[in-house]
């Protein structure tokens, strides 16, 4: 048995785990309410998910789509995720079911390229240090905005130490998912996040308002953006939302928290209720906010400065304003963690290097995407984060087309394959928008479209 | 006769046809964006569309096939 084998028995095999699974063993057999209620106790790797993918990339893309289309384009980030839940349930079933790592598994049945290259290191851990970048510019300048609103001058750097004192410790804290207590207390941390970000925005809600009729047909009914611009910014905003990092994120916080075949129904539950709910809502009420503000106005803001500053002309007051770039920085410290973490399980899934909290390299690996801090000192960091986030585009669909054919491999899942038809239709639909973001990208990138 | 699931689960050549599948979704899923900016952008046939999208759902129909399990 191999070293991330070991590993997925001795998280399964911890007390916490074996506590948790005594408790869903009863769960399962309850009525709907009181095992929702023991579920939404038992959560974590859907909040985790959560918390990451609502970053720098998801908050410029829902500000520029709320910005320049209104109410219309808030289907992207619901129906983007809705499409995705499908690939965190085969990762649930990859976690619960499979006998090894998802990473593992590719180098095992389709070779390494798939596995430890494309999905481990290049959109796990490369795609991780280029994202950071963005997450802290847009931090940066909201910790800069936050106090500016009370008329204090904050230097870049105390900024730049700021997003580190909280990001580093709690990065270090998950590390790679060794310690499940460790990892329950991150994922609390996320919940609280996530708390805040509601908050904050609700009540910048509050004050902007609110269209509900057209939020309700922009959240249900697509629309398609016109234009060179509209385009690109589609397919940013459906791989800023969901996309390989995220299945990563989701399956190796499954692996963390010890979760074994008992465990699938609660990782669906969670995948929906952790993931879906809280990355719908506060991209929903951010686009309100933004279509608000900018309704019948020109220009768009396009770096994290001008991100930062576009509400402050409908936020008389100091306090809401200071909530709002609270709530923006709980959104990319949130972020920083996830990516970390992400770095971390996909670089020891993808080397032979040994998952080792107390070796010296530890924390090296755990916090390279931290050098992501110097995006506090660039100029126009928003349109990299977009850029970045198209050429990710680039990877989710070789790992997409991979873990459909493990999810139908009885050589990895055994009888536990994919059963059902809507499953696999769900998984395929999931793969062809990520084939059609892959090619559209290129497209944008030979100059098809007129200038 | 060959059945779905043979043809599927089973390697012909180098792959099997799951992988073939993918292939061919993956092609008609490239003439959908093609065929589209032909189609609206430049007001030529709609034909490369319509057969991508005919094509993805025909694909979708075939993958979404669950392995049969002995």
């Amino acid at each position: 048995m191999s070293d991330k084998n070991e590993t997925m028995v001795d998280s399964r095999n911890s007390e916490q785990a074996l506590k948790e699974r005594e408790m869903l063993k009863e769960l399962n057999g309850k009525p709907w309410l009181p095992r929702t209620l023991g579920y939404i106790k038992l959560s974590g790797p859907g909040f985790m998910n959560a918390a990451f993918t609502l970053g720098a990339g998801s908050f410029a893309s829902s500000v520029t789509l709320g910005a320049a289309y209104g109410y219309e384009m808030m289907w992207i980030p619901l129906y983007s995720f809705a499409f995705g839940i499908f690939m965190l349930a085969l990762a649930a079933r990859f976690v619960c079911q499979g006998n090894m790592p998802v990473i593992e598994a590719q180098n095992k049945y389709h070779g390494r390229f798939f596995g430890s290259f494309a999905t481990g290191l290049l959109a796990g851990c490369i795609a991780s240090i280029v994202f950071t970048f963005g997450q802290y510019a847009l931090g940066g300048d909201a910790i800069i905005s936050m106090f500016a609103a009370f008329g204090i001058e904050v230097p870049k750097i105390v900024a730049c130490l700021i997003l580190l004192a909280i990001s580093v410790p709690l990065s270090l804290l998950y590390g790679s998912g060794e310690n499940p207590r460790a990892v329950k207390i991150v994922e609390n941390s996320m919940k609280v996040m996530i708390g805040i970000m509601l908050v904050v925005f609700g009540a910048v809600i509050f004050v902007t308002g609110i269209n509900i009729p057209a939020m309700v047909k922009g959240l249900l009914i697509p629309k398609l953006p016109s234009g060179l611009d509209g385009i690109v910014m589609l397919i940013a905003s459906l791989t800023a939302t969901i996309g390989v990092m995220d299945w990563l994120l989701f399956n190796n916080g499954m692996i963390a928290r010890g979760f074994s075949k008992e465990y699938e129904r609660l990782g669906r539950f969670d995948a929906f209720f952790g993931g879906l709910l809280p990355v719908t809502l506060v991209l929903s009420l951010v686009s309100v906010a933004f279509a608000e503000a900018f309704a019948g106005k020109q220009g768009i803001p396009t770096t994290s400065e001008e991100l930062c500053a576009a509400l402050m002309g409908v936020i008389p007051s100091a306090w809401i304003q200071a909530g709002f770039y609270l709530g923006v920085c709980a959104l990319v410290v949130s972020s920083m963690v996830g990516l970390s973490v992400t770095c971390a399980t996909s670089f020891y899934q993808s080397t032979k290097v040994p998952r080792n909290s107390k070796a010296w390299y530890h924390p090296l690996v755990v916090l390279a995407p931290q050098i992501g801090c110097l995006g506090v000192f660039f100029g126009k960091p928003v349109m990299i984060v977009v850029t970045v986030a198209a050429m990710q585009s680039l990877f989710n669909w070789i790992s997409g087309n991979s873990w459909y054919l493990l999810g139908n491999d009885p050589r990895y899942l055994g009888k536990k394959v994919v059963g059902s038809r809507f499953f696999n239709l769900g998984i395929l639909i999931s793969i062809s928008i990520l084939n059609i973001v892959f090619v559209t990208f290129v497209m944008s990138k030979m100059g098809v479209w007129p200038a | 006769m060959m059945n779905i699931h043979d043809f599927l689960d089973q390697k012909h050549g180098l792959c099997t046809g799951r992988v073939y599948m993918l292939i061919a979704l993956f092609l008609f899923n490239a003439l959908i964006p093609i065929g589209a900016v032909m189609t609206y952008l430049y007001s030529m046939t709609a034909a490369l569309l319509i057969i991508g999208v005919i094509g993805t759902v025909a694909c979708w129909a075939i993958l979404s096939t669950p392995t049969k399990v002995q």
